[in-house]
């Protein structure tokens, strides 16, 4: 849950990138350190081990000025995608205000999306949250390897998937190319923000 | 379980008082009161440092819950001393309600066994407040 | 949708396309490289690192396999983690047990001594003790440590030992007062225990000088006259 601070007239939120190993968190977030450098005053913080796999999170403030009289601070993160890290990912979750779910367009990972967005599912409800009525933006990620000649889901294909019941807004994406990576992130914040609305206006 | 956190300004204030009176005045250098989300309740400091709180707190808070979990696994409910030293700065944590985490970082002229006195002499009387 | 929904919906809007337009971008960030050039040095990185090696501490391998001060040693350790009335009592048992063997030797006696008070301060004011308390009494022991782990020294020299020592406790008996200046009088009396102690403590001193200057200058008469006689 947000949180906050009626002194300072501070709204914490969020938002955790959440998906299957190798899928591309860690990439959006760099992306958006890296494109809004000059607009981010914090620093990107990562905790990786050899192989540039996500071992705990990564973290990625963001003030992003004030919004009905709230300055408003946005906090990404990610979770480590391998199944075996489960405890890890549940502690990320704790608090979470909205979530983007990172899905690997490549045909070959339609299983492994699949039983990402069952374990998303089931670490909300031991945070007695829905996945259904949580801020969550879907993002159907490395649709540039199409151009490889690699074989892709298409997106409706990924709709019918992973967002028949959700019914989440969606995009395609290439977290590497930065294609709508900005899009995802402005959609998550203006989905959680709206989402507090009741709360910013007490 | 939510972790919801209506705090009200007098609440606040409350918090920080007690948090001034028996850290920041026996010499530490910054205190954050952070939720287990990672969000920062309180912060102060004595004016001479320019750490990154909220990086600071996210990363206690996975801190403080990898470190629990720890202690699940070899039985106990978990650990009452969670403590890092260095060079010149030091980090201790300490749970205050089930959901807050209350982080004091704090040079070498103060010794660890002091401030684990005036912690839970400031936590016995944040608690009091909810 | 209510109007004001729609207000607060449009002003975030505006201010997302405010912060991340990408194409004005383009143009800020001109003489930056492409994003895929990672800046590692950017990034706060937290990476498995080779682990520490442990330096055995040097002044550790002289120390004989037992050693008179280790309890002393190991309780202020635990001081240092952890306050308690157990501890501070254990720790003052200690001191009287030392004072008893080795307090024939003045210079050890006078460490005690500020030892004991120390701990007697704690124990009576706890949190609301200062809290350079504890570095002070490990200053101390190290001090006591280099008298005992150096049998030759002599006087003079240990004598500067323990000044050097009682200097620094001069000034820490100072910021006590000046911290006990803050708050209601009556609060803790470390003074009146400790200017007692200074009092036996500087006619004591002095009354040892005399004597140690009255021996160095009976060695040198000697020396000067066996010179003469050769």
């Amino acid at each position: 849950m947000a949180l906050i601070n009626p002194k300072k007239k501070e709204v914490q939120v969020k938002i955790v990138y959440y998906g299957p190993g190798r899928g591309g968190k860690t990439t959006n977030l760099e992306y958006i350190n890296e494109k809004f450098r000059k607009r981010i005053q914090n620093e990107m913080v990562t905790i990786k081990t050899y192989g540039d796999r996500t071992l705990f999170f990564d973290f990625l403030p963001l003030d992003i000025g004030t919004i009905a009289g709230h300055n408003i601070k946005v906090q990404f993160y990610t979770v480590p995608g391998q199944v075996k890290y489960n405890a890890t990912r549940k502690l990320v979750l704790r608090g979470v205000d909205g979530i983007v779910f990172v899905a690997d367009s490549m045909a070959l990972r339609r299983e492994m999306n699949m039983r990402s967005l069952k374990n998303l599912q089931d670490n909300l409800r031991s945070f007695n949250k829905d996945v259904r009525k949580i801020p969550l933006v879907m993002q159907f990620n490395k649709r540039d390897l199409g151009e490889q000649g690699i074989e892709l889901l298409d997106i409706e294909k990924m709709n019918h998937d992973l967002n028949k019941v959700i019914k989440a807004p969606y995009f395609g994406a290439s977290a590497i190319s930065g294609e709508n990576v900005a899009l995802t992130m402005k959609k998550i914040i203006s989905l959680t923000i709206s989402s507090l609305k009741k709360k910013l206006e007490a | 379980m939510e972790f919801t956190l209506d705090l009200g300004k007098n609440q606040i204030d409350q918090i920080e008082k007690v948090l001034n009176e028996e850290l920041i005045e026996l010499g530490v250098a910054n205190v954050i009161l952070l939720d287990l989300a990672g969000n920062v309740i309180v912060n102060l400091d004595n004016g001479e440092t320019t750490h990154d709180v909220y990086s600071l707190a996210a990363l206690a808070a996975g801190n403080f819950g990898a470190v629990s979990a720890m202690a699940n696994l070899i039985g106990e409910h978990e650990f009452s001393l969670l403590f890092h030293k260095g060079e010149t700065e030091s980090i201790h944590f300490s749970k205050v309600t089930q959901d807050l985490l209350l982080l004091t970082i704090f040079g070498k002229s103060v010794s660890l066994g002091f401030l684990r006195l005036k912690v839970s002499e400031a936590v016995k009387k944040i608690e009091a407040l909810f | 949708m209510s109007a004001e929904k729609d207000s607060l919906t449009k002003e975030l809007d505006n201010k997302l396309e405010d912060l991340f337009d990408e194409d004005t971008l383009d143009d800020e960030n001109e003489s930056q490289p492409a994003f895929s050039e990672k800046r590692p040095a950017e990034t706060v990185r937290t990476e498995k690192k080779e682990a520490p090696v442990i330096k055995s501490d040097p002044k550790n391998e002289n120390k004989p396999k037992s050693f008179p001060l280790d309890n002393l040693n190991a309780i202020l350790l635990s001081l240092d983690w952890e306050i308690t009335d157990e501890l501070i009592n254990s720790y003052l048992s200690e001191i009287r047990k030392l004072k008893t063997k080795y307090g024939t030797d003045k210079f050890c006696d006078y460490f005690f001594r500020i030892l004991d008070n120390l701990g007697r301060y704690i124990k009576k004011n706890l949190g609301a003790a200062h809290p350079e308390s504890v570095s002070m009494m490990q200053s101390i022991h190290q001090s006591l440590e280099s008298i005992f782990l150096n049998s030759e020294l002599s006087e003079v020299q240990k004598k500067k030992v323990f000044y050097k020592e009682y200097n620094k406790y001069l000034k820490f008996k100072q910021k006590i007062t000046l911290k006990k200046a803050g708050k209601k009088p009556g609060d803790n009396d470390v003074n009146v225990e400790t200017d007692k102690f200074a009092e036996v403590f500087i006619s004591r001193i002095s009354e040892s000088l005399r004597k140690v200057v009255r021996e160095e200058l009976e060695k040198v008469k000697k020396e000067i006259l066996e010179s003469v006689n050769k």
